[in-house]
């Protein structure tokens, strides 16, 4: 599904990731952990294309995206959230999940300006599944609600909804439970993962808590200043010696 | 009587006004009716451009021109029945704004609004440049339009079909408002790499943006000169563009009805003006700066303000 073969960044001369291979299986749900500073935005970024990577390539579905466009690669189906999460002006909850559809809603110029029936058939197809999507994350009492008037834990809601919206084939979520309580942050994430299950959807996730990383992840991989230190099962992270000092240690300390 | 069920009545009562408008009234208020309608045609495209997609122009009054000599010159030359005319006058206005659209995509802030100043210069240059087919700087009278021979004074075709383009018009801003196209505008406003990130075309979006504008522009210059039977350069100049701009902003940015209420206002406001006449220019800039100061969203944030407070 995804493939990354010695992909490198630097920005001046900061070697954000060094190297970096890695290889995702389809419908696989991939951890990505590491301390802050380690590179796991940066690898994502460089995946939707947001960052431009210094060498190496990128593979999804056996097509080099590396350098691409943001929107041609999410044409490829990959859909993201954001660690910052980015709301537009001020439109609804509903209209904001219906923003990540973008591509999805077929419908012509000129049928669009006119309200002519295909636009207002592709338009209420469109609303039909936002409203399934608000059902699933307990967003319906917010549909028409300014997005940027709900508190952080909801916005965080938003925003997996609106990445599931686009029904990718990869998935990216960038801290999707931060600001979260550990049992909101459960309740989502097993609720994406449900999701992804149903429909074969790909995730790699970016998650501080381990506790909901254990409990989701098939496999996990661990950055350390921009290089993989370890990867495999749960388990066997957890037991990584390198994967310790450089993070999981850290973790139960603070615990 | 509910929110719901005023807001319609008022509608129905606006709609029965604009109607009855031409006959009741003398031709200099009816006059200004022709407009102010022309004005919110030009305010919504304007608006769709600036406020929700967030790119500015500073040469709407290109567009305007391009539509005006565009339907001055098949009506005069060729004798186009007004109809055709008109949607032949969109569509090269619509070229325009393609035209300015292309480059656009790459620029933003100052360097936008730099470049569509460039291109109301090169406007006006062409206009005065061939007088033979434009009039040049002593304009272009619009001869006899062709109505298919109906019998009907032309002072009232004209009225009801500025009255219809502007029904059009707000339908259609209201249709791209409710769908993907106008959530996209907002998304690439305020979060171009949010928006990009999702999947949506940026730099596609923003020249659809300007081509739509552009069309909105034309179908208000052929309107215009229609009514006032008069186009030259000086009428679709810097302050004309400058002047549309206050339009939304005093209105609502990002807001059909704001672009309504803007256009609306400040057509009506200098007539407002006309019992302190020698100081007309000096109130009309201070109500334009008092209303900056003091409603930042414009009329329609001022009206939604005021519907929370009670």
């Amino acid at each position: 599904m995804l493939s990354v073969e010695n992909l490198s960044v630097q920005f001046g001369g900061v070697h954000a990731l060094r190297d970096i291979r890695m290889s995702v299986e389809r419908g696989e749900v991939r951890g990505l952990i590491g301390p802050n500073g380690a590179g796991k935005t940066t690898l994502i970024n460089c995946i939707s294309g947001a960052v431009v990577p210094t060498a190496g390539s990128i593979m999804l579905e056996g097509k080099g995206v590396a350098g691409m466009q943001p929107h041609l690669i999410s044409a490829q189906g990959l859909s993201r959230s954001f660690q910052h999460v980015q709301l537009f002006g001020e439109r609804s909850v509903r209209d904001t999940i219906l923003t990540g559809m973008h591509r999805q809603i077929e419908s012509g110029l000129f049928s669009m300006i006119f309200g002519l029936p295909s636009a207002r058939a592709a338009e209420s197809r469109a609303r039909q599944y936002a409203a399934d999507l608000m059902q699933q994350f307990s967003l319906t009492d917010y549909a028409d609600q300014p997005a940027h008037s709900l508190p952080y834990g909801l916005l965080k809601r938003v925003d997996l909804a609106r990445s599931l919206a686009a029904r990718p084939r990869l998935l990216l979520l960038d801290e999707p439970t931060s600001g979260m309580s550990e049992e909101e942050a459960l309740e989502s994430i097993t609720m994406v993962r449900t999701i992804a299950r149903e429909s074969g959807i790909t995730l790699l996730v970016i998650e501080h808590n381990m506790r909901v990383m254990m409990k989701i992840a098939d496999s996990i991989t661990v950055l350390h200043l921009g290089e993989v230190i370890a990867q495999g099962s749960p388990s066997q992270v957890q037991q990584d010696p390198r994967a310790i000092e450089a993070y999981l240690g850290e973790e139960s300390a603070d615990a | 009587m509910s929110g719901q069920s005023g807001r319609a009545a008022l509608w129905w009562l606006t709609g029965l006004a604009l109607i009855v408008a031409p006959f009741a009234l003398g031709t200099y208020h009816a006059y200004l009716v022709n407009l102010a309608l022309i004005n919110i045609i030009l305010a919504i495209g304007l608006n769709l451009l600036t406020g929700n997609s967030g790119q500015i122009s500073l040469c709407h009054s290109s567009f305007m021109a391009i539509g005006a000599y565009g339907f001055t010159l098949l009506n005069n030359l060729y004798h186009w029945p007004v109809p055709f005319a008109v949607v032949a006058a969109v569509l090269l206005a619509s070229i325009g704004g393609y035209a300015v659209g292309y480059p656009a995509r790459r620029l933003s802030g100052i360097y936008l609004a730099l470049a569509t100043l460039a291109f109301l210069a090169l406007t006006q240059v062409v206009i005065e440049e061939f007088p033979d087919l434009t009039g040049g700087i002593r304009g272009l009278k619009i001869e006899a339009m062709n109505w298919f021979g109906l019998p009907i004074d032309h002072k009232y075709l004209v009225y009801f079909l500025l009255l219809g383009c502007t029904a059009l018009g707000v339908y259609a801003a209201k249709q791209i408002m409710d769908n993907r196209l106008g959530r996209a505008f907002d998304a690439i406003r305020t979060s171009p790499q949010g928006a990009q990130a999702l999947g949506i075309p940026v730099a596609e979006i923003k020249l659809t943006a300007f081509v739509i504008s552009a069309a909105y522009a034309g179908l208000a210059g052929a309107l215009l000169s229609m009514v006032v039977g008069f186009i030259d350069p000086v009428e679709f100049g810097v302050s004309a563009a400058i002047r549309y701009i206050t339009f939304i902003v005093i209105g609502g940015m990002g807001s059909v009805a704001g672009s309504i209420a803007g256009a609306v206002a400040l057509t009506g406001l200098p007539e407002a003006l006309r019992p302190v006449k020698e100081y007309s220019d000096l109130v009309y800039a201070a109500l334009l700066l008092l209303s900056l100061l003091f409603m930042p969203n414009g009329l329609v944030g001022l009206a939604s303000a005021l519907r929370r407070k009670p």
